[in-house]
């Protein structure tokens, strides 16, 4: 009885993720196509939950509700939009000059070959002096213990990607124009004060718990942030954030935090261990908080310097 | 099953009949702000007696303190979006923005 | 009760995808917007139903991240950017 309920679940998550794929990008309207790529993002979520992954559920949906949606919602497409709506998209030559139907049997092609080559890898159990290693780790959580220790050179890179794709949105937004403006046309809309107020304690305390508990519980530094960048966004949007054309010292100082506290430590592992990036035999656990919070704060800053496409921000009303 | 798993499931029946409900309004009414009613009301009922079923299941003061942050969280998201959209659609359609 | 609550969020799921369907196929831009709200209070159900089924419930963190986010969208959809280009309804 229950094997058969989880499976109808399943199957009808997976038909509804293919239905939304398909009209995320097939409708004829740019707002349908918003709309049901940001449901495909919540109903993801669902699937991280379903396949056992919390960690994955909560980056998924702080980010797909609170900084995707902003994003794309906020683009202009409540109005009907004579370009993407029209004949542009109608024709049988795609943007990058491949014709439309030999992209959709390259792409099916390829999701065919990653979905075999996933369910491969599933298949194969993982080599028992790995898992062996991660259920003995100080830390309970093994994501943030991968994350963290036995895969910190790829955490380290992966903040340096973080950081260069600030680099480069930058060097785009002054490219395309100057720093925008961000009081919206018709105004701030009313009660977001309100909002905020009751909002910003409850999310700074959960984003602080998520972090915390990342040591041992689903949750960590990237979950974290990606909440506070949530309340930036909210910050933003109720006009509390306002764009600055230069980036402030201070400013610099989070914005690298997380890479520099990365290096640092991997500089000074050298002291007590003959290979970088190695976790002392203890203060480990003290250690990986520490670098979870300048990793969350990183991250936060970033995801919302990219949201606001400036080059720095300060709190204060305009 | 004890008296307490029974009304843990009685509770969270009745949510999903509102969850229903809501969704039969949003099918039946015609423009999105009479859906609007539909969606908010009945689907934060809906969490709300989930929420209490799932609270009597759990049994500890910290879950059902959570639960219940969850649904007062999720009315305020519920209504401030209601109010937005609502009157976004008011101004679109040639109504008076209040 | 771990198949009850399995059924209540199948139940859950099968509203929340009919409702969507019927939401695309509207004549009104809003209800897009509204196919999102839908999705969102279902999510935030299905995820607390499923997450009592495990000890401890974790994804009921999950369910809290989200619904403190989730008016984050029509916040932005009322309030387009100014970037946007201007077009008059």
């Amino acid at each position: 009885m229950s094997g058969a309920l989880e499976a109808s679940f399943d199957l009808l998550l997976g038909a509804a993720l293919l239905w939304l794929a398909w009209h995320s990008v097939a409708a004829p309207q740019v707002l349908r196509r918003v709309a049901m790529f940001l449901v495909f993002g919540l109903l993801m979520a669902l699937v991280w939950a379903r396949l056992g992954a919390p960690d994955l559920a909560l980056a998924e949906a702080a980010i797909g509700a609170g900084i995707t949606s902003a994003l794309l919602l906020g683009a202009g497409v409540a109005t009907p939009h004579p370009d993407l709506d029209g004949a542009a998209t109608r024709t049988t030559r795609s943007a990058c000059g491949v014709p439309r139907p030999v992209l959709a049997v390259l792409c099916t092609l390829l999701g065919i070959g990653l979905a075999l080559v996933m369910y491969a890898t599933a298949s194969t159990p993982a080599p028992a002096p790995s898992t062996a290693a991660v259920d003995a780790h100080v830390l309970g959580n093994p994501v943030t213990a991968v994350l963290l220790d036995f895969r910190g050179y790829d955490t380290l890179l992966e903040l340096l990607v973080l950081l260069v794709a600030l680099l480069g949105a930058r060097v785009l937004g002054e490219r395309l124009e100057p720093v925008p403006a961000t009081a919206p046309p018709g105004g701030v809309a009313p009660m977001l004060d309100q909002l905020l107020a009751m909002s910003t304690p409850v999310l700074l305390l959960t984003a602080l718990y998520v972090l915390w508990a990342g040591s041992d519980a689903p949750g960590g530094a990237f979950q974290a942030g990606a909440l506070l960048a949530g309340l930036g966004v909210m910050y933003s949007l109720a006009g509390r954030l306002q764009p600055l054309a230069h980036t402030p010292h201070r400013l610099r100082l989070l914005l690298v935090l997380g890479v520099g506290a990365f290096a640092l430590f991997a500089c000074a592992s050298l002291l007590w261990s003959p290979a970088p990036l190695t976790f002392p035999a203890r203060g480990a656990r003290a250690l990986a908080l520490t670098l979870d919070l300048a990793l969350m704060i990183s991250v936060a800053v970033t995801l919302v310097l990219l949201f606001l496409a400036a080059p720095g921000a300060r709190i204060g009303r305009r | 099953m004890s008296g307490l798993d029974l009304l843990a499931v009685a509770l969270v029946c009745a949510g999903c009949a509102f969850f229903l409900t809501g969704t039969l309004g949003l099918l039946r009414f015609p423009d999105p702000r009479a859906r609007l009613h539909a969606l908010t009301k009945a689907d934060n009922v809906g969490l709300g007696l989930i929420c209490a079923g799932l609270g009597v299941l759990d049994a500890s003061v910290a879950g059902a303190l959570k639960l219940a942050l969850v649904w007062v969280l999720g009315m305020l998201a519920s209504t401030l979006s209601a109010f937005l959209i609502a009157r976004q659609e008011t101004v679109r359609s040639g109504g008076q923005r209040r | 009760m771990s198949g009850f609550l399995l059924a209540a969020a199948l139940l859950l799921l099968l509203n929340a995808v009919v409702g969507v369907v019927s939401l695309y196929a509207s004549p009104y831009p809003a209800d897009r917007m509204l196919a999102i709200l839908l999705i969102g209070s279902t999510t935030v159900a299905i995820l607390l139903l499923l997450a009592y089924r495990h000890e401890p419930p974790v994804l009921l963190e999950v369910a809290l991240s989200f619904v403190l986010l989730a008016a984050i969208g029509s916040i932005a959809f009322v309030q387009q950017r100014l970037r946007a280009p201007p077009h008059e309804p």
